[in-house]
């Protein structure tokens, strides 16, 4: 069982304000209530033990004189009491009572105070008849072993208590749940930066590194949206300064190796002109310049993507007649299936879709199995590229759009394959709207679905 | 006799390795390292083909084909950056017949000069096309419009020929690409738009309500027969 310092510690920051709010409310209510409730008892208790000494005193006096008068006629002195100044009294003599007014016994009278009256001195003291609380009030009276004792019920105290005690409780559970209406607002206004902090934090993890938060608060959550904002500030120059650097990079190497690769060229052109060691070298040279360049050309084109300066030239492409082309330059042979799909889209990007995965099909696939299929549904043009196996493995599927990743390192260097023409792409797919998706049943073959939106002709000439 | 090309490109290493190239296809290759000595080999040597860069020091490329084109209607090829995609569009509208974006692969800029200088030898079949106002002549291709002669460049007549012999025919870019230029689908399209604005703007009455090449929607371009 999880502690319940760890259950609260995993919930919502918001959850805890707004438990942390009701449990203060809660814990204020019941100290205020009880101290309410004893402070109102007490004062009424002390106004009406004020009272009824004053009446008491009263009683007392005239008792004393009229006893002496009566002559210990004690029921006389009772029924007087009671007609003459509305008191109930008792009147005992040692353990017997002599008169009252009241259907009471003598043995309700507190011990402690007939110990008191009995060393000739008037007290009183609460006491319980039943079970309502009375006010026991004793004085001796002039004969041996005899007092007087008046009793005032207190149960109009005790039901004014229990009203304010059920007021006491309807207005804590009040400011219980006031307090967790203001901590669910509080902690959501607290916490609402919070949440685009947060919010703003996942877009920027997703790649949209222009998100910034506001604050209109100068607060601490103010002073985090500030961070934030420097950080994916800096994050961005980070990510720009590299991509620049890569750019510039590309740039500078991109003419020399322009001219290496014509140089190196004409050497080929006249390799039998050489002996079959220069040959070799002139071969090798010629190879590794192209596929350099072409590691340069690759480059300039992502950094491109990523600097968010691809231009689409959006124009009509028939889907079939492009791959057809595209398969032909390549030189190679794989038959194109389908209807002729035609959509708005980019010519030279999905040139370098397709071509990208009809040569990877054919470098990586077994034997020259490959054959593409076009179609239409429901407003998505398919173009499947298919090889002849043997399948890609499960772990390597989610990263072949992946940067420099290679299914088959040990392969795919020999073949001039960089791991850049799929994610290539990939990066083309979605400027135009759409993606490409991979499926490789194990041993079977893998086919690269590219879905692109059809978009209908536009009204006018494209410019 | 060996066809002469200009070469006008300011990175030396790039310029030599290009000229051996083409040298080595067996054409003699002038360079130039800017624009004003390309325009003066050009007046003083009279090649057959021009390839411009379009980053120069001096002059611009763009300017310098609009140079050539003053006086000359010799095939131009430009070469730019790739990332410029609006330097196609001005490089053609100044001009050009075709380009290359560098950096380029020295055969495809071999298979370019081979078929550009192909299509300008070409000596055009003997027909006379009357489109509205416009005539063709069977004589060298020349074009008149309403009896003036309006000149044009061989790309850009080979264009208006293609369309003006089947008149009221629709052709797609693409058609045009291959025909014209002798590019498969893949060309830019571009190439054709820019060719056709700026024929209409030498034989078109009022380019912008073109009535001889006529735009039809989402198909491509036909030449209208009625005026």
């Amino acid at each position: 069982m999880r502690s319940p310092l760890k259950f609260f510690r995993s919930r919502s920051l918001r959850f805890r304000i707004t438990l942390a709010f009701v449990a203060s409310g809660f814990l204020l209510a019941v100290i205020l209530s009880v101290a309410t409730f004893f402070t109102v008892r007490s004062f009424l208790e002390n106004q009406r033990v004020k009272a009824s000494t004053r009446q008491t005193l009263f009683g007392v006096l005239f008792a004393r004189e009229f006893f002496q008068q009566a002559r210990g006629n004690t029921e006389d002195i009772v029924s007087l009491l009671q007609t003459r100044s509305g008191l109930d009294a008792m009147i005992i003599q040692g353990d017997q009572y002599l008169a009252t007014s009241l259907s009471l016994t003598p043995s309700v009278v507190p011990k402690d105070l007939k110990r008191l009256v009995a060393n000739e001195r008037l007290g009183y003291q609460q006491t319980e008849i039943g079970s309502a609380r009375e006010l026991a009030f004793g004085a001796p009276l002039p004969a041996p072993d005899t007092a007087l004792y008046f009793f005032y019920s207190l149960a109009d105290i005790d039901k004014t208590m229990s009203v304010l005690l059920r007021a006491l409780i309807v207005a804590g559970l009040a400011v219980v749940m006031i307090s967790a209406v203001l901590a669910l607002r509080v902690g959501g206004r607290i916490l609402r930066p919070l949440h685009e902090v947060s919010s703003a934090t996942q877009r920027v993890a997703e790649g949209l590194l222009e998100t910034r938060v506001y604050a209109a608060t100068e607060d601490e959550v103010g002073v985090l949206a500030a961070s934030f904002n420097e950080m994916a500030s800096a994050f961005q120059g980070m990510l720009e300064r590299e991509r620049r650097f890569v750019a510039n990079v590309s740039h500078e190497l991109r003419t020399p190796l322009s001219a290496l690769q014509s140089a190196s060229e004409l050497l080929v052109t006249h390799r039998n002109d050489f002996s079959p060691s220069s040959r070799e070298a002139v071969d090798l040279i010629a190879d590794d310049v192209a596929s350099l360049r072409r590691l340069v050309e690759e480059l300039m084109e992502v950094s491109e993507v990523d600097a968010g300066k691809a231009i689409i030239r959006w124009e009509e492409v028939d889907l079939r007649a492009l791959t057809t082309a595209v398969v032909r330059k390549l030189h190679r042979n794989a038959p194109v299936a389908g209807p002729a799909v035609v959509t708005l889209s980019d010519k030279a990007r999905l040139e370098r879709i397709m071509s990208n995965l009809v040569h990877n099909a054919f470098e990586h696939g077994r034997g020259n199995d490959v054959h593409v299929t076009i179609g239409e549904q429901n407003g998505t043009c398919r173009l499947a590229v298919s090889d002849g196996g043997p399948g890609i493995p499960p772990d390597a599927l989610p990263h072949l759009f992946d940067r420099f990743y290679k299914a088959d390192r040990s392969r795919s260097r020999d073949r001039g394959g960089f791991g850049l023409g799929l994610a290539i792409a990939f990066e083309n797919a979605r400027l135009l709207g759409g993606t490409i998706e991979a499926t490789s049943p194990l041993g079977g073959p893998t086919t690269f679905t590219v879905l692109i939106p059809r978009k209908a002709a536009p009204p006018e000439e494209t410019p | 006799m060996a066809e002469r090309i200009l070469l006008v490109e300011d990175d030396r290493r790039v310029r030599r390795a290009t000229a051996l190239t083409l040298a080595d296809e067996g054409y003699e290759v002038l360079e130039a390292e800017d624009g004003s000595s390309g325009l003066r080999l050009l007046a003083e040597r009279r090649p057959e083909l021009a390839i411009l860069d379009v980053m120069l020091p001096d002059i611009d490329g763009f300017e310098v084909c609009r140079e050539i084109r003053k006086r000359n209607d010799l095939p131009i090829i430009f070469l730019t950056a790739k990332t410029d995609t609006v330097d196609v569009v001005v490089g053609l509208e100044s001009g050009a017949d075709d380009y290359l974006t560098k950096p380029f692969a020295p055969k495809e800029l071999v298979a370019r000069v081979r078929a550009l200088l192909r299509r300008f030898r070409s000596e055009p079949r003997p027909v006379r096309i009357q489109l509205g106002d416009v005539e063709i002549d069977p004589e060298g291709g020349a074009v008149r419009k309403n009896g003036r002669q309006v000149s044009l460049t061989k790309t850009e007549f080979n264009l208006l020929r293609c369309l003006a012999e089947r008149p009221n025919q629709v052709f797609s870019r693409e058609t045009l690409l291959e025909r014209v230029w002798g590019y498969d689908y893949l060309g830019d399209s571009r190439l054709v738009d820019v060719h056709v604005r700026r024929l209409r703007a030498k034989i078109e009455t009022d380019a912008a309500n073109p009535t001889v090449i006529v735009t039809v929607r989402g198909l491509g371009y036909k030449a209208s027969s009625e005026p």
